[in-house]
């Protein structure tokens, strides 16, 4: 049972919940062997399928973990940070509140729903 | 996606499951869809309480493992008609403009 699945193939199916695993691996030998799939082919292709399947479990959970702020709170965060690191006239002290500014909070996490959006794009949702 | 899988489960009665539900849902869209995104949907649509799901026998063409058959629940159902109800209505309204276009 566990031979009929590559070994590459198997590392990635990992990601795939444990309660669907088993069945999602047999769609995909049962589709491998209605294709005459066979050898490399057949290995590079479950590999590939198990890769993209994993990857789009992942991304689920990756994105319910994150909570995104609302458009209007980030430009509120990002307006506030930045007027508070323009007021002081000092440059050293601007130049630390401008480096605080761009960790904040709000820009991170800014950052991070571009990268989620990206990795769902790139994994065609 | 997710109307488009819950489509191709009702269509596909009680023999819905991940092979047949894929090709049932490309063959409708007259392109390729990634299996990732059909077996997420599926996912999904369970979680949301409208599909069941049961597993049949393991069968040697599987290397022994079960199938899992998708099945609409009456909250499914409810959806889609709703959703149809909905379209309907939609080009009720725009159909005379999309014709003098």
């Amino acid at each position: 049972m566990i031979a009929d699945v590559p070994y590459p193939a198997r590392l990635f199916a990992r990601l795939v919940p444990a309660v669907d695993r088993a069945t999602i691996l047999g769609d995909l030998v049962e589709d491998a062997s209605f294709r005459s799939l066979s050898g490399l082919h057949r290995t590079l292709w479950m590999t590939g399928e198990c890769a993209t399947i994993g990857a789009g479990f992942s991304l689920t959970r990756v994105r319910r973990a994150f909570v995104v702020p609302r458009v209007h709170e980030l430009a509120m965060g990002l307006a506030l940070d930045g007027r508070r690191a323009l007021r002081n006239p000092h440059l050293r002290s601007a130049s630390v509140r401008a480096v605080i500014f761009c960790g904040s909070v709000a820009t991170l996490a800014f950052a991070c729903a571009l990268l989620v959006s990206s990795l769902l794009s790139a994994a065609g949702f | 996606m997710e109307h488009r899988v819950l489509l191709a489960v009702l269509r596909l009665g009680s023999d819905a499951y991940g092979i047949p539900i894929l090709e049932e849902v490309c063959g409708r869209s007259r392109r390729r869809v990634s299996r990732a995104t059909v077996y997420v949907a599926l996912k999904r649509l369970e979680e949301k309480g409208l599909l069941t799901s049961r597993l049949g026998d393991s069968t040697p063409e599987r290397g022994g493992r079960a199938k899992r058959f998708f099945k609409l629940k009456p909250a499914g159902l409810r959806a889609l008609r709703e959703s149809r109800a909905m379209y309907l209505d939609l080009w009720r309204d725009y159909e005379s403009v999309l014709d003098r276009a």
